[in-house]
């Protein structure tokens, strides 16, 4: 569910750009892009076994 | 003398053919991570969704240069892609990275796909900025669509593996947050 947006988005983004939509593509990038950071926020949340 | 035809004039310009490639070795590194999750049964944790998620935020980039032409804006997609794509390998990088642990999945050539998704980001940063020295005057960014045979199968088969992995990730997850070492899809549990 986390990461179903971005795939979404990411999908919409190759059908408009195989359609030559290029405004819409590059949107639906930007919005798979943001919904991706929020994916990594939620996912990354491990505690490494180093100290950085 | 009579102009070539738009496709001629696109389809012979050498960057054109990188992009194609560029696109073309997305595609492969997307088909080897369907290999081992459908052959070899290893089912994609979250952060191995999220670099396929990144391989694919790339790959659009070099689709958008490939259909309507290079355009600075289109190599700013890749190389912002690459850099979060690097930053979720890294992260798992890191989390295997402590003496005694085997890592996550299995190796290619012995590094594991996380490492190689690293590599793999990077080196598509080092390709942009070589092509963005490439293209400095040949820059579209603009509203014409380039037409080939070859450019729209393969955007094609690159849409075709972006709804595969986003099937996956619905049959893995399900509209549930994904577990961090899924062992079953939805419909086994």
């Amino acid at each position: 569910m986390i990461i179903l947006p971005t795939l979404l988005f990411t999908t919409l983004a190759a059908f408009m750009t195989l359609r030559g939509n290029r405004k819409l593509a590059v949107i639906s990038w930007v919005f798979a892009l943001i919904f991706m950071l929020g994916a990594m926020h939620y996912h990354m949340d491990d505690i490494l076994p180093i100290s950085l | 003398m009579p102009s070539l035809p738009m496709t001629t004039r696109v389809s012979a310009y050498p960057s054109y053919i990188l992009n194609m490639l560029a696109l073309a070795g997305i595609c492969v590194s997307l088909l080897v991570a369907f290999f081992f999750q459908l052959v070899l049964g290893e089912i994609p944790c979250p952060l191995c969704m999220l670099q396929r998620v990144g391989l694919m935020l790339v790959g659009l980039g070099f689709a958008m240069n490939v259909r309507f032409g290079p355009s600075a804006t289109h190599y700013a997609i890749i190389i912002l892609s690459a850099i979060t794509g690097a930053g979720v390998s890294l992260r798992q990088v890191l989390l295997h990275i402590a003496p005694g642990d085997t890592g996550f999945g299995s190796a290619i050539f012995g590094y594991h796909m996380y490492t190689w998704g690293f590599i793999a980001f990077m080196a598509t940063i080092i390709f942009s900025a070589f092509m963005l020295m490439v293209d400095r005057k040949h820059m579209a960014g603009s509203n014409q669509i380039i037409q080939t045979a070859l450019g729209s199968v393969l955007i094609g088969f690159f849409l075709l593996l972006s709804l595969g992995n986003l099937t996956s990730d619905v049959l893995t997850c399900g509209l549930a947050p994904c577990v961090g070492d899924p062992q079953t899809y939805i419909f086994q549990r």
